[in-house]
C-alpha cells in the first residue's frame, strides 16, 4: 500500500452529504470507482472535497480478472484515467470473473481453481500492472459451490500471488463465510495463507439464509461478532490497515461511525 | 478447455440458458444473485414500467435480456441498455406506448449524470446567437407518459425534459408544437433560422414571432435551457 494507514471505510454516495470536514472522518476511504466514473452533476464537487479529506483506494468491481476473455482494453483505460484523474494509487478488485464472452453478470463468480487458472489469471494480472502502472491488490472471494477444482483454496491463493506478484486483499469475513459454507476450519486457513502478500483487510457483514443452509456474504449487514472474533485474530499474525466495507442496506453515515468505533477497539484489542 | 467450461455453465445457469441441475445450492444461489442485480437496477431505474408490466412477463424478459448480453461495466448505464433491447426486439408489445414510458423514465437518470460545466445566466437577446444546453432533451411523443393514469392516452404531445441546476432535479414540461419546432430550428439552424420557420409557418412577421416568444425565451435562459453560442 503507498499512502494508507489506519483503519479505513467504504465511501458510499448516500454518505456524501452527511460527511463533515470538521466531524467525524476514517483514516482513509475505499472507494468503488465503477460507481464514480459518471458522478451525477449535484454529487461531484462534494465527492472531490470529500476525497481531498483523506487518502483513497479504489477497489473495482468489474476488472473480472479470471474470467477466460481477453481483458476489456477500453474498460482499463478508463479506470486508469480515473485513478489518474485523482491521483489514486491503490487498486483492487476480486479474484473472481464477473463477465463472459462480452457479456456482464454484476456479480462476483468463483473461479476453478487449477493450476491453468492461476497461470491464466497471472498473465492477465501482469498485463494489467504493467498497463495499470500500479500495483494490483486481489480479494479473496466468496464461493457457493467449487467449480471444477483439483486444488484448495488457500493453495490457490498462495500461488495466485506468488506467480502473479499481485497483493492480497484479505477479506476476514470471506474467510469465515466461506468456512462455514464449506466446512473447513478459517484458523487454519488463516495459518496456511501466505499474508506477507496482504495489503490491507476487509471486514463486512453476512446474513444466513436458512432454506438454503449456507452464509450469504451480503455487505448488507453490521459485522458480526464471531467475525469481529476472527478479525482479531488475524490482526495477532499482520499489522495491516483494515476498513469495513458496506455495499448494501446503506445505513446513515452516523451508524457507519458507530461500527468504526467497534473495529478501532477491536485492532486496539489485538495490538495490545 | 475445463475452465473456461466451468465458467460458460455457470453463466448459462444464471441467464437460464441450460436448466438449473436439481439440488444444487450453488448454481441456485448464483442464478438468484445474479437475477437480482438485474432486477433491482431496472425496477428502480424504471418504477412506473415496473408497476404497469406483468411480474411474470418482466422476470422472463430480464432473462431474455441477459441472454442477450448487457456489455456496460457501469450499472447506471444497464437501463438504457435495456430500453434500447425492448425497442430493438419489440419486447412488451401488448404495451403500446412502452418505448416511449421507457425514455420518459430513462430521461431523469440520463440528464442527472450528465458531466455540467457550471454556466452564469446571461440575459437574453435577438442579436445572440443559442442553441439547448446539454441538460435538455426534447421529444414529440404518441402517448402521454408524462402524466399518471394518462399514459395510454393517445395523441401528440411535445415534451421538454431539462435538468434544473438549482434544484437540482429534472423536470418535465409540455410545450406548444409551435415552441417543439422553434426550438428544433434553433438548435439546428440557430435563433434566426427559427424565427424564420415559426413566422413561415404562422403566417406572421418576424417582429409578431419575437414579441411571441420573448417571455418563454428569456425564462429558459434563466433555467439554463438554452446557452449563447
Amino acid at each position: 500500500m503507498n499512502n494508507i494507514n489506519g483503519l479505513g471505510l467504504g465511501l458510499r454516495r448516500d454518505f456524501l452529504q452527511e460527511i463533515d470536514a470538521d466531524g467525524f472522518l476514517p483514516d482513509w476511504w475505499e472507494i468503488a470507482p465503477e460507481n464514480w466514473f459518471d458522478i451525477p452533476f449535484h454529487h461531484r464537487e462534494k465527492f472531490e472535497e470529500v476525497i481531498s479529506l483523506r487518502p483513497v483506494v479504489a477497489h473495482g468491481l468489474s476488472l473480472s480478472i479470471g474470467s477466460h476473455e481477453p481483458i476489456d482494453k477500453k474498460f482499463l483505460k478508463q479506470m486508469k484515467s480515473f485513478l489518474d484523474r485523482y491521483k489514486i494509487e491503490d487498486y483492487s478488485d476480486h479474484i473472481s470473473f464477473t463477465s463472459l464472452l462480452g457479456s456482464q453478470t454484476y456479480d462476483l463468480l468463483p473461479l476453478s481453481m487449477t493450476k491453468k487458472s492461476i497461470e491464466h489469471t497471472s498473465d492477465k494480472i501482469k498485463r494489467v500492472m504493467d498497463y495499470m502502472q500500479r500495483e494490483l491488490i486481489l480479494e479473496n472471494a466468496t464461493y457457493y459451490y467449487v467449480p471444477d477444482s483439483d486444488m484448495r483454496e488457500v493453495e490457490f491463493i498462495n500461488e495466485l500471488m506468488e506467480k502473479s506478484g499481485a497483493k492480497l486483499l484479505l477479506d476476514v469475513n470471506n474467510i469465515y463465510v466461506n468456512a462455514q459454507n464449506h466446512g473447513f476450519d478459517a484458523h487454519e486457513f488463516l495459518n496456511e495463507l501466505d499474508v506477507s502478500k496482504a495489503a490491507y483487510i476487509h471486514v463486512a457483514g453476512h446474513y444466513e439464509d436458512e432454506e438454503l443452509g449456507m452464509i450469504i456474504d451480503s455487505h448488507g449487514m453490521p459485522v458480526k461478532q464471531e467475525v469481529w472474533d476472527f478479525l482479531g485474530d488475524t490482526l495477532k499474525k499482520v499489522d495491516i490497515p483494515v476498513m469495513i466495507e458496506r455495499d448494501n442496506n446503506i445505513p446513515q453515515y452516523s451508524v457507519m461511525e458507530k461500527e468504526y468505533k467497534i473495529l478501532k477497539k477491536v485492532v486496539k484489542n489485538a495490538r495490545i | 478447455m475445463r475452465e473456461f467450461k466451468a465458467q460458460k455453465k455457470l453463466i448459462d445457469i444464471a441467464f437460464e440458458n441450460a436448466k438449473l441441475p436439481k439440488n444444487h445450492q450453488g448454481y441456485k444461489i448464483y442464478k438468484a444473485l445474479v437475477f437480482h442485480r438485474f432486477f433491482e437496477v431496472l425496477s428502480n431505474a424504471y418504477p412506473i414500467f415496473y408497476e404497469e408490466v406483468d411480474k411474470k412477463r418482466f422476470e422472463k424478459i430480464i432473462y431474455e435480456f441477459m441472454r442477450y448480453g448487457a456489455k456496460s461495466e457501469v450499472m447506471w448505464k444497464l437501463p438504457n441498455e435495456f430500453r434500447t433491447f425492448v425497442k430493438k426486439h419489440k419486447k412488451f408489445q401488448e404495451i403500446p406506448y412502452v418505448n416511449e414510458l421507457l425514455w420518459f423514465e430513462w430521461v431523469e437518470v440520463a440528464l442527472m449524470m450528465r458531466n455540467y460545466k457550471s454556466q452564469k445566466e446571461k440575459k437574453f437577446s435577438y442579436s445572440k446567437n443559442y442553441k439547448l444546453n446539454s441538460s435538455v432533451l426534447l421529444k414529440k411523443l404518441d402517448y402521454k407518459v408524462f402524466e399518471k393514469e394518462s399514459y395510454d392516452k393517445k395523441g401528440e404531445y411535445y415534451l421538454l425534459a431539462y435538468y434544473d441546476f438549482n434544484d437540482l432535479q429534472v423536470y418535465y414540461r409540455e410545450i406548444s408544437l409551435p415552441m417543439y419546432m422553434f426550438l428544433k430550428e434553433l438548435n439546428k439552424n440557430g435563433l434566426n433560422q427559427a424565427i424564420n420557420l415559426i413566422a413561415k409557418k404562422s403566417k406572421q412577421t418576424k417582429k409578431e414571432v419575437k414579441e411571441f416568444f420573448k417571455a418563454s425565451l428569456e425564462e429558459l435562459i434563466n433555467l439554463r435551457i438554452l446557452k449563447r453560442i
